[in-house]
């Protein structure tokens, strides 16, 4: 996840650091609540990662992009992309998808990192990222949304090439 | 919400009624699967595993902090600190460690909550009893189990995933030839085991459930306490039905992991455990 963050192996191998020192300092405020340790950790690097961010304002993400950049993903009133890609080679996406990843906004990315790597549920990322289970859901369908339409044209520019 | 299994159980039947129905929505729900599993193993590929050194790092910068006196805290992180009231540093730096090794591998385990003494007081029944509990309890669910209910429904993003803690990717087998199909894998927890898996794959045709649990071998588990199985390529042993251990119990090693075998269709149980050995060897054997 901090790598996801940070885009950077250096930078994340800090991040992580000061996040375990972080965690080390508040261990008494740790409260179990059915999920383990693990949300908890996840929440501190977030904090730290984005406290960072906000004093830094630093690249790839300024604090105004992070919170203010116009948003032109498909939202919940758009037509659904194609989902049902048929013609779709899952087995030679990754380049695409991987690509299609590395430009999702940080908060997309994320979500993401959190439910698809990490299996988490919404409510944990929701605690996590500090946002209602709402903007998790909609976060992670735009996310999808925007994966699925640079799979659609995959999809299109296979089936043009014949492959 | 049904395909990231957030949805209660009558929900989830509901839904999988409707999406019989309805071949379109099935087909969506197939897509956002498919996307899943991918997103997963470009994710983890790209970065599968903290920098080595990383660890050493943060314990050095553990062990050079004044730590200051602390409650023991609440929850399963009490367990992390060894001493009654005050944190002792040099435990708090080495349970810290423990902790830091779990994480940067990717996948933190299941909070090491305070066992109650099994049935039997030691560490291989307990462990036995709980897996077999688990077994007995999802085939009393007339079949029906949810993939949904897993972290992972695809058996090639489990093994890359789920190996994590383990320090390396697991390598279960396909049980198709033999009549089973995967269900899924997820995150677990089993007495004495600081991190622990479970895979369930269920009979193609009829009923019938394969659970296997995978935890590290730290020699934990008492492999006399069973029937030596001998016809097996890695061996181990059979833990008969016992009290509150509702089945048997099969358990071998490779070496590094421990794996624990239960499956309902006894007739079924030499050919499923021989595949998934075979395929550990074979797996350790490739480059």
């Amino acid at each position: 996840m901090a790598v996801q963050l940070v885009r950077h192996p250096d930078e994340a191998s800090d991040l992580v650091q000061e996040t375990y020192m972080k965690a080390l300092r508040v261990a008494e405020r740790f409260e179990e609540r059915g999920g383990g340790i693990r949300p908890w950790l996840f929440k501190i690097l977030h904090n730290v990662f984005y406290t960072k961010l906000a004093k830094a304002k630093r690249d790839p993400m300024s604090v105004d992009e992070l919170h203010g950049a116009p948003d032109d993903s498909p939202g919940p009133g758009d037509p659904s992309p194609a989902w049902n890609l048929q013609s779709l080679d899952w087995e030679h996406v990754d380049e695409r998808l991987k690509d299609a990843i590395d430009h999702l906004r940080p908060e997309y990315r994320t979500v993401l990192l959190l439910w698809g790597v990490e299996g988490l549920k919404y409510r944990e990322i929701a605690e996590i990222e500090d946002i209602p289970i709402g903007t998790v859901m909609s976060r992670l369908h735009r996310a999808r949304s925007i994966l699925a339409d640079q799979l659609d044209d995959l999809a299109e520019e296979t089936g043009r090439l014949g492959g | 919400m049904y395909s990231d299994g957030e949805l209660d159980p009558e929900q989830t039947v509901r839904m999988e009624l409707e999406l019989r129905e309805h071949a379109q929505a099935a087909g969506c729900v197939e897509f956002e699967r498919k996307l899943r599993e991918r997103v997963c193993v470009v994710m983890t590929t790209e970065h599968p595993t903290a920098p080595q050194e990383l660890a050493g790092r943060i314990r050095d910068e553990i062990r050079s902090v004044d730590l200051p006196d602390v409650q023991a805290p609440s929850g399963p992180i009490r367990h992390l600190f060894r001493g009654p009231r005050h944190a002792n540093v040099f435990a708090v730096a080495a349970s810290l460690a423990l902790v830091a090794g779990a994480v940067l591998v990717g996948i933190f385990a299941p909070p090491i909550d305070a066992w109650r003494a099994g049935s039997y007081g030691n560490q291989t029944r307990d462990a036995a009893t709980h897996v077999a509990q688990e077994h007995a309890a999802a085939a009393s669910a007339f079949g029906e189990v949810a993939a949904s209910g897993f972290q992972h429904q695809a058996l090639q993003t489990a093994n890359a995933t789920l190996g994590r803690p383990f320090g390396r990717p697991l390598q279960i087998a396909e049980l198709d030839g033999l009549g089973y199909e995967f269900v899924g894998a997820s995150q677990c927890e089993v007495p004495h085991c600081d991190s622990a898996c479970h895979y369930l794959f269920r009979r193609s045709n009829g009923p019938g459930l394969v659970s296997l649990h995978i935890v590290p071998d730290r020699g934990q588990f008492d492999m006399t306490e069973g029937m030596r199985i001998r016809s097996l390529p890695l061996g181990g042993m059979i833990l008969p039905k016992k009290e509150a251990c509702p089945m048997e119990v099969v358990v071998f090693s490779d070496g590094e992991l421990a794996y624990l075998l239960v499956v309902c269709v006894a007739d079924d149980l030499p050919q499923v455990a021989q595949r998934l050995q075979e395929n550990l060897l074979a797996s350790a054997g490739s480059p």
